[in-house]
């Protein structure tokens, strides 16, 4: 009981300011004055997923082409800008958004608002700069494919997801971004990039007021196009797929997948804990068990998404030298069907809930981890106000789920397998 | 009991961001920084047992004896110290630098207490136990080894050595493969019985408690820890060399690693502001300083060049770097030289603004968290910055004038003697330096 009422009092709401601008624009606003900082971010439902064959790819080349100027900014005029604010500046690319975002001190967060609201209406993606900038992202592309440890990532992906777009790797397939032009890149700013598919979010030591009004002063008067609703779900796997892969490498490495669940399905709560029992921390079962105590692996990490269309659960794992990767294989596998077994205790579980609470906590400790958090769940999740929920659907996972989520996700038919190995001589 | 105190303690106390120093009667130092957006706080606590007071042979010892105050105590096995804290979703980690070394964690607020008690017995009664020892080295030595192929830690180690040579700021504090294999439990007891008491340390805490009863609980739990009399090396300044010296270490990778640089300011120096706002000009601004944009109008020579001055309790250095081709490695030297001396000439008025307007810019982003508070206050702490330094800030950069910045680049700045060392595909004839001594 003290256990509930202590959970209760600490883990508190966060609170947000939320409003609509008419054009669309979903407008998040929250207040942390710990310091005169500010994070400003646009989050635009946008990434990899959306991205038909043949144009893989393009939501990456877009973010490195909005740097490359406007009607008002040069090129890189914007890193000049926040620089020179003594702010830093970065964007990302992932399967479903595309976020921008500053760091300023709080009396100069304008400047951000301002790029932002530029970056949305004004892009050039003038030709001359398209060339080298297609050059660079290029080589960005090959130096993926020098990286082992990515291949084997990418690989996974491709092997576990046939249909849904959740296979598609955020920088693109080479042949894709050798094909697209600049016009296919422009068309796909002129689409996605509008109020109606963009949240802002601003965190950190404002007045409430004060940034919705200068929301308002930057974006209120662009025009809202529309947001594109995707709906896409991978049939269910039926049967263990597997592959080798040789590269330059030193020891083999293990990747394992299992497909999971969306993020309004309960379990994916379950499977946070389970991820938390797994591997997290050095008293987790893969970390003390098999790297420490039976000296299989040098690391093992599990990591497990559940997004707006499905959800991964992966394991990763490096071999310490003299054990093969197919007894790395037996051991984990060994680990994983233990949980379909056995309950585990409810020492371990609170570890893990306490694990998985706290580090929710430890997440917003600066406006920029709270901000991005924001954006997180609305896009991934349709509504912040999710976030919310989590202590508490935590709080309510049982040894009983963790055994039948095991059961129900870590199937041989549901698995994939991918093996790195050192190429042969 | 402690746990619904703290939980009301929260309840009832005041916000605000100022950095309060207490010192308990041993002796020890804590610094608090009281704030409640999050319930959650970090604790660093710190002995100046860093790695400059390694004995020579026994490199890398000062990291060990802190790892090993979380590899079993007397009361408590390696095991059971990472599941107390674990269990209620805490970390508690070790860390060692060239000054100072110790523990560092993160707790939420209900469970600071549990905290401090296990961080308590770790401080006072390591077990330094030899089978957890060799595991330790173990670990160590394999992380050494693989950074071997690694040109950036391969050349800011070796610069680190060929600028400061037999001074203990010439190593790092992971200390190298063949010292960390030396070390044995008596080399650990002997360095823990040196400088672990509680006089040559202090707590930082930020977060979510409050201080007044932190402090009484600290005394109490720390009472037995035992104050006493700490002979801390006396380390004596690095010195330079007399002539400009160069080394290479052969590596074939298509772009060459450029170091340069030469002894600098340690903690303390008046002029420290004025010399971090010069560099700024110099080379510090990501891609509007001088060194950078005199390479990158040299299209393609490199993406990466900067300076940077780094400091520590007995010494200092000034570096720049520079990665770019091979074939343009005697190119990108002359640049960095030449913009040496041109900061020693002449510095703008706008170049003294656009700093300004950076540093204040750039310093609240340093410390808008818990985590990164802690880290600030720290500094604040060995560098005797004062209590007010954070509200200090904006002044002491505002009141930097274009003389102070000429007469830091004089003093600091030495472009007719330097070190140089380049990884990479590069012989000393393709560079050209008058009275240069190359090293083997």
């Amino acid at each position: 009981m003290l256990n509930i009422i202590l959970a209760l009092f600490v883990f508190q709401p966060i609170e947000v300011h939320d409003y609509d601008l008419e054009n669309g624009l979903k407008v998040l606003i929250y207040e942390d004055h710990f310091a005169p900082v500010v994070t400003t971010q646009v989050h635009y439902r946008v990434g990899s997923a959306y991205e038909p064959s043949g144009l893989t790819g393009i939501s990456h080349m877009l973010e490195h082409m909005a740097f490359k100027g406007t009607k008002k900014y040069g090129p890189r005029e914007y890193d000049r800008l926040i620089e020179a604010a003594g702010g830093t500046i970065n964007a990302f690319t992932s399967l479903n958004r595309t976020v921008y975002y500053a760091h300023l001190r709080s009396d100069r967060y304008e400047l951000e608002l301002d790029i932002e609201a530029d970056r949305m209406q004004n892009l050039v993606i003038a030709a001359d700069e398209f060339a080298p900038e297609k050059a660079v992202v290029m080589e960005e592309r090959r130096l993926r494919d020098n990286d082992p440890y990515y291949s084997l990532y990418e690989q996974l992906n491709l092997t576990s997801f046939l249909y849904s777009p959740y296979r598609n790797p955020s920088i693109g397939f080479m042949a894709d971004i050798e094909r697209f032009t600049r016009d296919d890149v422009l068309a796909w700013y002129k689409k996605y990039y509008n109020p109606t598919n963009a949240i802002v979010v601003v965190a950190g030591d404002v007045d409430p007021v004060e940034a919705l009004r200068l929301v308002k002063k930057h974006y209120g008067t662009i025009k809202g196009r529309g947001a594109e609703k995707l709906t896409f779900y991978e049939p269910p796997q039926r049967g263990e797929r597997r592959f080798e892969l040789e590269k330059n490498v030193m020891t083999p490495v293990l990747g394992i997948h299992y497909h999971t669940v969306d993020i309004h399905h309960r379990d994916f709560h379950v499977l946070e804990v389970i991820s938390m029992i797994l591997s997290y921390g050095l008293s987790s079962r893969f970390e003390k068990g098999l790297v420490r105590e039976r000296g299989v692996a040098t690391t093992i990490t599990t990591y497990h998404s559940a997004l707006q269309y499905g959800g991964s659960f992966i394991v990763l794992a490096m071999t310490q030298s003299g054990i093969s990767v197919d007894s790395l294989e037996g051991e984990i596998l060994r680990e994983v069907e233990r949980l379909k077994r056995e309950p585990v205790s409810d020492r371990e579980l609170d570890k893990a809930k306490n694990q998985a609470l706290a580090l929710s906590i430890y997440e917003q400790d600066s406006p920029a981890g709270i901000g991005l958090s924001i954006g997180w769940w609305e896009i991934e999740s349709g509504a912040w106000e999710n976030m919310n929920r989590y202590p508490e659907e935590i709080q309510k996972v049982t040894a009983d789920d963790v055994m039948a989520a095991a059961q129900k996700y870590f199937t041989r038919d549901n698995r994939t397998v991918g093996h790195l190995l050192p190429e042969e001589e | 009991m402690k746990i619904l105190c703290s939980v009301l303690l929260f309840v009832l106390c005041a916000s605000a961001t100022t950095i309060e120093r207490d010192t308990l009667p041993n002796g020890l130092i804590v610094l608090t920084v009281e704030a409640h957006k999050l319930p959650m706080v970090v604790m660093r606590a710190s002995i100046h047992a860093g790695s400059v007071f390694d004995p020579q042979g026994k490199e890398g010892l000062a990291n060990v004896v802190s790892q090993m105050l979380l590899r079993g105590t007397t009361h408590r096995t390696t095991d059971e110290i990472v599941e107390t804290v674990e269990s209620v979703g805490g970390t508690l980690s070790s860390f060692a630098d060239e000054d100072y070394a110790g523990l560092t964690g993160r707790v939420l607020s209900k469970d600071l207490y549990l905290l401090i008690d296990l961080v308590s017995d770790c401080v006072q009664h390591p077990r330094f136990d030899s089978v957890e020892l060799t595991r330790l080295r173990r670990e160590i030595v394999s992380g050494i080894k693989a950074l071997a192929d690694d040109p950036f830690a391969v050349s800011e180690r070796e610069f680190r050595q060929l600028i400061f040579h037999d001074h203990p700021l010439g190593h790092f504090p992971e200390g190298f493969d063949s010292s960390v294999a030396q070390i044995n439990v008596t080399d650990v007891q002997k360095f823990y019985d040196s400088f672990y008491a509680p006089n040559n340390g202090f707590l930082v805490f930020v977060g979510d408690f409050c201080r007044d009863s932190l402090i009484d609980i600290l005394s109490e739990t720390l009472s037995s820890w035992e104050r006493r009399v700490v002979h801390a090396p006396d380390i004596p300044d690095p010195t330079a060399r007399s002539t400009t010296v160069g080394k290479i270490i052969p590596m074939e990778i298509s772009q060459a690693y450029i170091l340069l640089g030469h002894l600098g300011p340690k903690y303390g120096a008046d002029d420290w502001q004025e010399t971090r706002v010069m560099n700024y000009v110099l080379g510090g601004a990501a891609s509007t300083s001088r060194i950078f944009e005199h390479v990158r109008e040299k299209k393609g020579l490199a993406y990466i060049a900067y300076s940077y001055f780094r400091r520590y309790k007995t010494g200092g250095y000034f570096m720049a770097e520079v990665q770019t081709k091979n074939e343009m490695a005697n190119e990108v030297v002359q640049i960095v030289l030449d913009e040496m001396r041109r900061t020693q000439d002449t510095i703008g008025v706008e170049e003294l603004q656009r700093a300004k307007k950076f540093y204040t810019g750039y310093f609240p982003l340093t410390h808008d968290s818990y985590g990164e508070m802690a880290d600030v206050v720290f500094h604040i702490e060995i560098q005797h910055l004062g209590l007010d330094y954070l509200s200090r800030y904006e002044q002491l950069i505002e009141s930097i004038r274009l003389g102070d910045l000429k007469g830091a680049a004089q003093k600091y700045l030495h472009p007719d003697r330097f070190y140089l060392l380049i990884v990479g595909d590069v012989k000393p004839d393709d560079i050209d330096i008058e009275e240069i001594e190359w090293l083997e």
